[in-house]
């Protein structure tokens, strides 16, 4: 009898342990504003984290969703707490939408942002947006997994008249993305140890689209990290960060000895110009 | 002759001052412009745009919000509310800019580092005791994460604490109750069963440690850190089992302020002692161009190798011959800015 009971003691902290654990696991859940929508209509869906206590520093996934009752037309990341996308979410791939990056110290929070997403319904129906592939790393510095809780969410798409066809998240942005700073360095694991610049920034509105690199008089599309083509101590390079409406910062990096360059031929010149004027003088009065 | 001689230099000297101007101008980043009717970062408004903002928004009763030559808000033609008999005359409250006060305990004379969305914004000194204070400004409205952490007076890293802030505009947000983890070390990274290992660091002054030695049983220990916040406590090590063990620390004031935990220290019970290092200046992992630092730099280099095929060792960081989420994972934890 006793024996009995200790085992059913056992069985039952084992399936609280277990059922406590999934109920406060970290997760990702998908949010829509609304969940019954007319034909051809907008709406945004938010992926939020929920780290349910535990200090998350990396966050992975798959949105999936069907091409045949929506169409996803923007992301949008300018909300978002992730410091530095791994991968960041696009549109590039039809159906899913991959993405990961990282928090550097770690996150804990309840409903923090990953990204948005705007999408236009196509035809009436159920349909639903699922998550998969997620996984969300504790920050301890070994890389564990937490384990991960999905909240999906389903859309009614129905007949009528659109109450909403356009959601505008880029043209009114009128902020600028943060100032930032472009850092040189060499590696022996990168370009052959060659000189290249690392750069990154966010928009806190509509998000960085990309970047633009310019060395001498060229400017390219680039993303960091970047090998430069002056390789030499002279350097001077300008990185344009943009944001999904086209408004820029800029940050430039000038090599000290660059600097120091032209102020020496600066101070020749004057040097001998003023040598040069003087005689010119001497010459007029003669 | 003497006519080109001087042309020559004029000419040269126009290009080469034009030059060092346009060198100046570019060093600055593009920031907002002010005057052009569009409130860009760091600015409360601009010409006839002031951003939705009133004068009932600022504190006013009523009136006329305008904006100044300097882009911020001119509040002298807002008038305040009836002011209820005799008090004399409230004064105007400051129109603020959108900025992010930090304050809180480190440790004394430290070095504490503010990082914004994980790259370093400014370095502030901590007081005699321990107290630091320091205003981010030039900020947008939106979502941040903010990292502080300091260095002991030994070159020892606290854990990095984050907050995700959401920024109003023109508003500063205050954090402020900000207590850093205690640094910690051990003198043995070998130590010898029934002697004793010290275990050490530092905190903000008389604070209360709690030290916690995890075995298969865990142990607590309490101490108190002194007027230059350093702690020490040496554990009898009769009471573990022999393998490995870890410790960490955390320090508390008065019940009001409590820390994290530090980062954990590892170490080995045993027949022998083996002294523990000097405290590495570098982080233990993720600083892959060897700077003592992990930052943008060391992220760049992973994100390169990210799912490429023969990735470098070093930077293959738990050494499954892959780099993946993993490899990120770790540097994020290690990471200084």
């Amino acid at each position: 009898m006793k024996k009995n009971f200790k085992i059913k003691l056992i069985i039952l902290l084992t399936l609280v342990f277990f059922f406590s654990r999934h109920v406060l696991a970290a997760g990702l859940e998908l949010n829509a504003e609304r969940n019954t929508l007319q034909e051809n209509e907008v709406f945004m869906l938010t992926v939020f984290l929920n780290t349910e206590g535990d200090s998350i520093n990396t966050v992975e996934g798959n949105l999936k969703y069907d091409d045949n009752f929506l169409k996803a037309e923007i992301v949008n990341i300018g909300g978002s707490f992730i410091s530095f996308w791994v991968e960041k979410p696009n549109l590039k791939t039809l159906e899913t939408i991959h993405f990961s990056g990282i928090i550097p110290g770690g996150i804990s929070t309840v409903k923090g942002e990953v990204f948005k997403i705007v999408f236009r319904t196509k035809k009436t129906g159920d349909t639903n947006l699922l998550l998969n592939n997620v996984n969300l790393f504790l920050n301890d510095g070994e890389g564990s997994l937490a384990p991960a809780k999905i909240i999906n969410t389903n859309i009614k798409i129905i007949q009528g008249v659109n109450a909403q066809n356009t959601l505008d998240l880029i043209s009114g942005d009128k902020i600028f993305p943060e100032k930032f700073n472009i850092m040189r360095s060499q590696d022996s694991s990168l370009f052959d140890n060659k000189y290249f610049i690392a750069f990154s920034t966010t928009d806190k509105n509509s998000g960085i689209d990309h970047y633009q690199v310019c060395e001498l008089f060229k400017c390219v599309k680039a993303e960091s990290p970047f090998l430069l083509k002056n390789q030499t101590p002279f350097y001077h390079v300008k990185v344009n960060a943009y944001d999904m409406n086209g408004n820029f910062t800029s940050s430039t990096l000038i090599s000290p000895w660059l600097i120091l360059l032209t102020a020496s031929l600066l101070s020749v010149i004057f040097i001998f110009g003023f040598y040069f004027y003087r005689r010119y003088l001497y010459n007029y009065r003669i | 002759m003497i006519k080109t001689h001087h042309f020559v230099f004029l000419i040269l000297l126009a290009l080469f001052s034009n030059s060092i101007y346009a060198s100046t101008q570019e060093a600055s980043t593009t920031g907002p412009v002010c005057g052009n009717s569009i409130v860009e970062s760091g600015e409360q408004c601009d010409d006839t745009d002031l951003n939705g903002a009133t004068c009932a928004l600022q504190g006013f009763s009523g009136g006329t919000l305008s904006c100044s030559a300097s882009c911020n808000f001119n509040t002298s033609a807002c008038t305040s509310g009836g002011g209820g008999g005799g008090g004399g005359g409230g004064s105007i409250p400051p129109a603020s800019s959108t900025a992010v006060n930090f304050s809180g305990k480190a440790y004394p004379k430290s070095v504490v580092t503010i990082l914004k969305d994980a790259q370093i914004v400014t370095t502030v000194a901590a007081g005699t005791d321990a107290n630091f204070s320091t205003l981010i400004t030039s900020l947008s409205a939106g979502n941040y994460i903010f990292s502080v952490y300091s260095e002991d007076k030994d070159g020892r890293r606290s854990g990095l604490l984050t907050f995700p802030v959401s920024v109003t505009a023109g508003a500063t947000t205050n954090i402020s109750g900000i207590f850093l983890a205690p640094t910690i070390a051990v003198d043995k990274k070998e130590v010898k069963r029934g002697d004793n290992i010290a275990i050490f660091g530092q905190s903000a002054i008389q604070s209360d440690i709690i030290i916690s030695v995890n075995s298969e049983e865990e142990f607590f220990a309490k101490t108190i850190s002194d007027k230059d916040g350093i702690y020490l406590y040496n554990f009898d090590t009769s009471v573990l089992e022999y393998g490995s063990h870890n410790t960490k620390s955390k320090a508390s004031i008065g019940n009001q302020l409590v820390s994290g935990f530090s980062p954990l220290i590892n170490f080995k019970v045993s027949t022998q002692n083996i002294p523990a290092q000097l405290p590495p200046q570098a982080p233990a992992k993720g600083d892959l161009d060897t700077n003592s630092r992990v930052n943008l730099v060391d992220f760049s280099i992973v994100a390169y190798w990210y799912k490429k095929s023969n990735p470098p060792v070093k930077v293959d960081l738990n050494n499954d011959r892959v780099v993946n989420l993993i490899d990120f994972s770790i540097m994020a934890f290690y990471w200084t800015g």
